[in-house]
């Protein structure tokens, strides 16, 4: 016999004891033997109770309990094996989700990169100059080191004659790596003309081969000694890409001015100094505000609040997911009301009965992390292969690998123990009205639905609009490619522009071809500083504005039409006069008219910065800054006269970008057949990347909003079913009374409309705080269309009555005497 | 009347200072000390002997009563004792300060 039992029979013997003894009394004062056991047995009260509660005053017994309620929780769940599984079901959906959007934010935000003590490092916030990074490293006592680093693509090539291969190389400081912490594998110490293989690169291109180090390779034709080979894991995306070798940082082209903000930076920060300090520190040195950010969060740029937004959505929808386990724990709960209420009087006390509702909670938390987990891996991997999502997956993976680890079981653990204990729990609460109490939840379930729905949908109106504004640019039978040309090679100016001259003129030689063009920074890209004649300003305080340069035919091409003056002629070439042509907001804005003179930062090859040129014409604006932006003031100078070592080939042809490809190349390589294979492609999704990028997150908050309409569309139903099974005799009196079954119908669905109706109501404001709060804080959310909403309230409407059809269908079909008879 | 919250397991200690005695012995001397007043309830009284127990302020032991019947008997330990002590004196400090609020010392006029 175990401890247990032996208290057990200890406490029954106790307590018939005290009945025998009681009962004695009153015998002895003259009742009889069979009254006195009744009274005495009615004094002592609830015997069950009054064990239960002793026992509880027994060291051991509480975990006891704890295994007997949860053993009595899972039995009492698997009695209701289908509510239980739409329960689990539901909420693994909403897990899945909520893990899914976890994964990426830990992988790309939360987890510290892989550097030693991530901690202190920070990212400049906006470009930086070489000079002031310089001032930075040698003034700043909050900083520990300073690196600088631009990107920039080359054609690599080596001893092995293998073509050329283009390569991302970053280019960086020596502070660089030490703020990084990364000391470069083996090789002499930083030299110019240095190179540092990634491991991934060298694997790829040299097959992981050991005695590299050494080796003579070349970038455009420029020779560069391989200094060694990077940790195998270094990472450093710039700008979402991975380079694939290192060089430093060219001082001729880049050091040191303090004007020229065009590269990006980062510091370690010293161990006990604050990002805020250092902020502070370096922008009084510098005389210009510079911020400091978490270095993942600096890296991520933009990818950020999508990001953020998605995971918000994502918690949505688990509290959607979670709301519906609740209301199909109610009803359940509403079915066993005569159980619990049984139990009560038989002594079980409020708090176990909260005990084993939390226990059922973890019972099925347990089931509900597990297969969300599941879902979660098989969501991002399916996403990994879906057309949309890929490119964004495949992008971020850049970045920093995305998978699930020991945090993110940990997440969907913690997630599903709260979600499900709130569901198991909120019935007991709710007891008193478990109808009422449903239709709140499926009311909460269809607002929350409906602000999904409607910021999908503003999100998606704005990314219509705009790719169907105008942009005042032709983006359509249009094919691009993009070049780089070695200057080694093309050493003076007057090469590199006859170079692009020759190209253009065998573009537009190919048959079906209308016209060609060459340029860069067009239509959006690159910004310079100006003063305009006769002005005289300090460096800092001169204005800005967006820069393209473009040949002769190129503006013809995109339509960006000319209002006054002339356009660039072939007669716009080297040794010629400089001409400019702006466009009609920097014309508006800064007066200016052809014939007047302005001075431009912009500059290349052995060109002057602050080179002087006349403004020749006017154009009419394009959108230059972003496809969702207003154009600003620009200035666009020849491709014949400003030497370009990478620019982008332009040809308007009617033929599809596959069937010129070979021409277009051909047209290259008969003028250098050195150069790297160039990628040739249409022009409209080439402009619109950007933009498109949206497509992801906008499909998935689709994907987001569509699971939360179909949960509370489920529970709308399962609530209409409910009622109607609670109304049966009512529903047999009226229809006895006369009430056609068409009447019923109609009753059955008005009452799941005016469900659907408060939901709707309920997520006005919330709609609107939601769209307020993101305008202003994600590009790409505009205002949502009152079309757009029309379109949720009508989707909302028929899943109400969709939802609700099978039990009005059940309600009409009723005979009447059937349920009279029952009642 | 309703025993006053954790006042029962004082009164189960004084109770046991005469002598071991039985549950219900227990009740029934609590209920006629009070003259009545106070009623035990079972679903108190036995928790509160289990807790007791527990704390080691009290021993049980199965005996026959007068009556030839097999009950368990509580006694009082040495343990038990100084707990009733330190109980006993903690009550009267409370009810000195409880009875200063409700009679207040008649105050001496200010004006």
């Amino acid at each position: 016999m175990n401890w247990r039992t032996r208290r057990e029979l200890d406490l029954d013997a106790e307590i018939q004891a005290h009945l025998h003894l009681a009962a004695q009394d009153r015998v002895r004062n003259g009742e009889t033997p069979e009254d006195a056991a009744i009274s005495a047995r009615c004094e002592f009260g609830n015997a069950t109770r009054v064990k239960e509660m002793a026992r509880d005053a027994w060291a051991w017994s509480r975990l006891i309990q704890l295994c007997q309620d949860f053993r009595h929780a899972i039995r009492s769940l698997a009695r209701t094996a289908g509510s239980t599984a739409a329960c689990i079901a539901t909420l693994s959906l909403g897990i899945a989700a909520a893990t899914a959007m976890f994964t990426l934010i830990d992988s790309l935000l939360l987890r510290p990169p892989p550097y030693p003590e991530p901690e202190r490092l920070v990212a400049i916030d906006t470009p930086v100059s070489w000079g002031d990074a310089l001032d930075m490293e040698r003034h700043a006592t909050t900083l520990q080191s300073v690196g600088i680093y631009r990107k920039r693509t080359w054609g690599f090539t080596d001893t092995s004659h293998a073509p050329v291969e283009v390569v991302l190389a970053g280019m960086v400081t020596r502070g660089f790596f030490a703020t990084l912490g990364i000391a470069p594998a083996s090789g002499p110490a930083f030299a110019d003309r240095a190179l540092w293989l990634t491991h991934t690169f060298w694997r790829k291109r040299y097959n992981a081969k050991p005695d590299i180090a050494g080796a003579i390779v070349e970038l455009n034709d420029i020779a560069y000694r391989v200094a060694g080979v990077l940790p195998a894991g270094f990472r450093f995306p710039m700008d979402g890409e991975n380079p694939d070798v290192y060089i430093p940082l060219d001082r001729t082209d880049y050091c040191c001015s303090h004007d020229l903000r065009t590269l990006s930076g980062i510091a370690r920060l010293n161990p006990d100094s604050s990002r805020a300090e250092a902020s502070d520190q370096i922008s009084a040195l510098s005389g210009w505000r510079y911020n400091l950010s978490g270095l993942q969060s600096g890296l991520m740029g933009d990818r950020v609040r999508p990001l953020l937004l998605l995971g918000l959505a994502a918690a949505l929808l688990l509290l959607v997911a979670a709301t519906n386990a609740a209301s199909i724990l109610l009803a359940r709960a509403a079915r066993h009301a005569r159980e619990t209420a049984l139990k009560i009087s038989l002594g079980a006390q409020w708090k176990h009965l909260i005990v084993e509702r939390a226990l059922q909670g973890v019972a099925i938390a347990a089931a509900a992390a597990t297969s969300g987990i599941v879902l979660a891996a098989l969501a991002i991997h399916a996403a990994s292969a879906l057309p949309g999502l890929a490119e964004s997956i495949a992008a971020y993976g850049k970045i920093a690998p995305v998978r699930i680890d020991g945090r993110v079981i940990l997440f969907a653990c913690t997630v599903a123990l709260l979600s499900a204990t709130g569901a198991a729990l909120v019935p007991l609460f709710l007891r008193r009205g478990a109808l009422r109490g449903r239709n709140f939840l499926v009311i909460v379930q269809i607002a929350l639905s409906a602000i999904l729905l409607c910021t999908g949908a503003a999100i998606f109106d704005r990314l219509r609009d705009v790719l169907n504004e105008d942009k005042g640019f032709r983006t359509d039978r249009i094919v691009i490619a993009g070049i780089g040309i070695p200057e080694k090679r093309y050493d003076t100016d007057a090469k590199m522009t006859g170079f692009h001259e020759r190209v253009v003129a065998r573009l537009a030689a190919i048959p079906g071809v209308t016209a060609a063009g060459v340029g860069a920074g067009l239509p959006m890209g690159m910004r310079t500083q100006f003063l305009l004649h006769g002005q005289s300003l300090p460096i800092r305080e001169r204005p800005w504005a967006m820069v393209g340069v473009a040949s002769p035919d190129l503006l013809r091409l995109l339509e960006i039409d000319l209002l006054h003056g002339r356009g660039f002629t072939p007669e716009d070439r080297s040794g010629h006069p400089f001409v400019a042509l702006v466009n009609r907001r920097f014309a508006g804005l800064y007066g200016q008219s052809p014939g007047a003179r302005l001075q431009v930062k912009f500059w290349n090859g052995h060109m002057q910065p602050w080179t002087e040129f006349e403004i020749v014409g006017v154009v009419a604006d394009a959108r230059n800054r972003g496809l969702d932006l207003d154009p600003e003031p620009e200035i666009y100078l020849s491709a014949f006269q400003i030497p370009l070592d990478g620019a982008q080939y332009f040809i308007r042809t009617p033929l599809p970008a596959a069937s010129v490809t070979a021409a277009f190349r051909k047209a290259v390589w008969s003028e250098d057949p050195n150069l790297q294979r160039m990628n040739v492609r249409p022009f409209a999704p080439w402009v619109e990347r950007d933009i498109e990028s949206r497509r992801p997150a906008i499909w998935l908050l689709g994907i987001f909003a569509g699971l939360a309409l179909a949960l509370a569309t489920a529970g709308l139903g399962a609530s209409i079913s409910g009622w109607v099974t609670e109304s049966l005799p009512e529903i047999g009196i009226r229809s006895a009374l006369g009430e056609t079954s068409r009447g019923t119908v109609w009753r059955v669905l008005a009452k799941s409309l005016r469900i659907a109706a408060v939901g709707m109501i309920a997520a006005i404001p919330g709609t609107y705080v939601a769209l307020v709060l993101l305008r202003n804080r994600i590009s790409g959310i505009g205002e949502a269309r009152p079309a757009s909403i029309m379109a949720v309230a009508v989707l909302i409407v028929a899943a109400a009555l969709v939802s609700s059809a099978i039990p009005a269908y059940r309600a009409a079909r009723l005979n009447p005497m059937d349920v009279l008879r029952r009642t | 009347m309703e025993l006053l919250q954790g006042t029962l397991d004082m009164l189960v200690l004084k109770t046991l200072q005469w002598g071991a005695q039985h549950g219900y012995g227990i009740g029934q001397a609590i209920r006629a000390q009070s003259a009545e007043v106070l009623q035990v309830e079972t679903g108190s009284l036995y928790p509160a002997l289990h807790r007791l127990e527990k704390h080691g302020w009290v021993t049980s032991e199965w005996k026959q009563t007068e009556s030839n019947q097999r009950a368990k008997y509580y006694k009082l330990t040495a343990a038990g004792k100084k707990q009733l002590a330190s109980e006993q004196v903690r009550w009267e400090q409370l009810v000195q300060a409880i009875a200063g609020i409700l009679h207040p010392p008649a105050k001496e006029s200010e004006s």
